[in-house]
């Protein structure tokens, strides 16, 4: 089982490495540079002032020998400082990752909550109408980009019931109401998909499941129904539930960058969107490399969770 | 073990013109038509016919488990009670409890995720209110009642680690962990090596014997009837043909099919050039059933009388659904005797 995790984690690792080096490289494939940015409107700018800021922010170098300042300060954990304003990167995202922690939670807590009992609901009364209406809703669930969701929610909320969320963010522990009524809009609209994609994922899996030959036997034996479903038949559907919120956790991480600008919530996604516009390469860099290690971890948990749920993958992965 | 509390003539199970129809996306088809059977305390019947005759749905029928099928005629008594149709909620108190089946398949019939151990507490525990220590004891009881090697150690045992005769061991331990008074043995040896078949089928008798159980054998394997069953009822596609006792039947088959079954079974004395016999054709779908015998399209025999409906009519002490055979000329041609 050690062996299985250090395996998974080694993995992860080398693709955090490979996912690091090509946005360096992509980044400063993006028209347009730092410097020319930031002194653009400034009246009376000469060559030489472009020059030293250049020089300053170390992009006069050649790209590997930038690369290579980059990789050495990653193996020490330092990201750099920003170009915009010269702080360390570690320290912005510091104060950026909570919000967008909060809000990817909320997101999964809401994907979870109801796209599991939706999934079950389906399953169990497969070709009903509760399950056709469903999945009907599943499919659009999947297929509506979230910041239109978010746009429609906003919208429809302020004609029907004239609301809309707060515009100004407060942090859960200055004012915990207000946060969480200001975090529920952006939440639901990247959590849809999640839900959609669970519910869909798990009605199919607990169907396969509950005609296979071991719920038979455990019904044979006189079994509840609660039993059947929620004990065996659930364990065993869990797999594939796991590996798609792995994977939702990508969708919501990458919508968090254009939600939390709609919603004016200070997370790394705002971040990010900034960084871009300012070609602020380290902030940009040190996000990703965030947002990567966030998706692989997450992953690398799923993966170890295969072993906890079922014996065969551990007693496999423990003999390799 | 339970003292017999029922009527001479009063069987523990009864099952009477049974009819089962299954919604497929095409309407419906009738799995079972007038199935009639019944198995005494502590009998072994043997159910044989060829894959999709209906065996297994008589069984899933009696336990409540047809899923999208449904009883659509007929009557199933259990120990004097009329169970046709019962709630869920009642065949719950009956399954595991009165009535257990062992499956074909061990191999996928045991809940991968969790060890044969916690399975045989839950089966155990579904019916009897104990604590999880006492039913522990009992699960490590019957693992050893079914002739696994240190119980106790196996008991934390997954099915995965386990052989397919083990795992079939265990499945026989989960279903008499209540001490049902009805097995039902679906083809239990099917999946199983011929060496391991025969330990297996041994276990079964040997449990049988021990805690008087009954036991309805589902099989297409005529050595297996010859070795094990007292009666036998032989299914054709979806209704019983003829049933007797296991002598009768091995040594004097009445209906067509049934001959035709023993015949199929290869003898030793059968010369190696000599073709396998088989039976010709194959069993109709549901959807295209002759109206009249069900046989007739296989049968070597048939007439114009074959195209009425046949019922199952007493011949000779036994009953057959075939209007040939008849009391005064007593019997067909005797079969020779069957290798066991």
């Amino acid at each position: 089982m050690l062996l299985y995790a250090g395996r998974r984690l080694t993995y992860g690792l080398l693709v955090l490495a490979l996912v690091a080096t090509l946005v360096f490289l992509i980044i400063r494939l993006i028209p347009g540079d730092a410097v020319r940015l930031q002194m653009a409107d400034a009246p009376g700018v000469t060559q030489a002032q472009i020059d030293q800021r250049t020089a300053e922010l170390g992009l006069d170098e050649p790209i590997l020998s930038q690369f290579g300042h980059f990789v050495g300060g990653l193996a020490q954990g330092d990201l750099g400082t920003s170009f915009d304003d010269e702080r360390p990167v570690t320290t912005k995202i510091l104060e950026r990752l909570p919000a967008t922690l909060e809000l990817g939670l909320l997101a999964i807590l809401f994907g979870v909550l109801l796209g599991v009992p939706f999934g079950m609901l389906s399953a169990i009364r497969h070709h009903s109408v509760v399950d056709n209406v469903m999945r009907f809703l599943a499919v659009i669930g999947m297929s509506v980009p979230n910041f239109w969701l978010a746009l429609l929610l906003i919208t429809f909320l302020a004609l029907w019931f004239g609301w809309s969320p707060p515009l100004v963010y407060a942090s859960p522990a200055e004012n915990l109401g207000q946060n969480l009524v200001h975090m529920l809009l952006p939440a639901i609209a990247l959590g849809a998909a999640t839900m959609a994609s669970i519910a869909r994922m798990l009605r199919s899996s607990l169907l396969e499941v509950l005609g296979s030959n071991f719920v038979r036997t455990i019904r044979s034996r006189g079994a509840s129904e609660r039993v059947v479903v929620l004990k065996h038949a659930g364990r065993s559907s869990m797999i594939p539930v796991f590996t798609v919120l792995g994977l939702q956790v990508g969708h919501i991480l990458g919508g968090t960058v254009i939600l939390e600008r709609i919603f004016a919530i200070p997370g790394m996604g705002s971040l990010i969107f900034e960084a871009v516009g300012q070609r602020d390469y380290p902030v940009i860099l040190g996000c990703v490399i965030f947002y990567g290690a966030i998706f692989i971890l997450v992953n690398v948990v799923v993966d170890l969770l295969y072993a906890v749920i079922d014996p065969r993958i551990r007693y496999k992965g423990a003999s390799a | 073990m339970r003292a017999p509390a029922r009527s001479a003539d009063e069987p523990l199970l009864r099952v009477e013109d049974l009819h089962v129809e299954f919604r497929t996306g095409g309407g419906t088809v009738e799995a079972l038509n007038a199935v009639d059977l019944w198995i005494d305390a502590g009998e072994t019947v043997a159910v044989v016919g060829e894959s999709g005759s209906g065996k297994s749905v008589t069984a899933l029928a009696v336990l409540g488990l047809l899923g999208n099928g449904r009883v659509s005629g007929g009557r199933i008594t259990w120990d004097g009670k009329d169970i046709t149709g019962a709630s869920n909620r009642d065949m719950r108190t009956v399954r595991g409890n009165d009535i257990s089946v062992i499956f074909q398949d061990p191999m996928t019939s045991l809940d991968p995720l969790f060890t044969i151990g916690h399975q045989l507490v839950e089966a155990y525990r579904i019916h009897h209110d104990v604590s999880k220590r006492e039913a522990r004891e009992r699960a490590v009881e019957l693992l050893d009642l079914v002739g696994i090697p240190e119980p106790a150690a196996k008991f934390k045992a997954y099915p995965h680690q386990l052989s397919g005769g083990q795992r079939q061991r265990v499945m026989i331990a989960g279903a008499l962990a209540c001490d049902p008074r009805l097995l039902i043995a679906d083809e239990p040896t099917t999946a199983l090596d011929v060496t391991v078949e025969a330990q297996v089928l041994a276990l079964i008798r040997d449990l049988q014997e021990r805690t008087g159980v009954g036991l309805m054998l589902i099989t297409h394997d005529m050595g297996v009837v010859a070795e094990m069953a007292d009666r036998v009822v032989v299914f054709y596609a979806g209704q019983v043909v003829e049933t007797g006792t296991a002598d009768e039947i091995l040594d004097r088959p009445q209906h067509p099919y049934t001959r035709a079954l023993l015949e199929a079974i290869p003898r030793r004395d059968t010369p190696r050039d000599q073709e396998m016999p088989a039976i010709p054709g194959a069993v109709p779908a549901l959807d295209e059933m002759p109206t009249g015998c069900r046989f007739v399209t296989r049968c070597t025999e048939a007439a114009p009388e074959c195209e009425s409906a046949q019922t199952l009519r007493d011949v000779a002490g036994r009953q057959v659904r075939c209007w040939r055979p008849d009391e005064d000329h007593g019997v067909l041609a005797p079969m020779a005797e069957v290798a066991g």
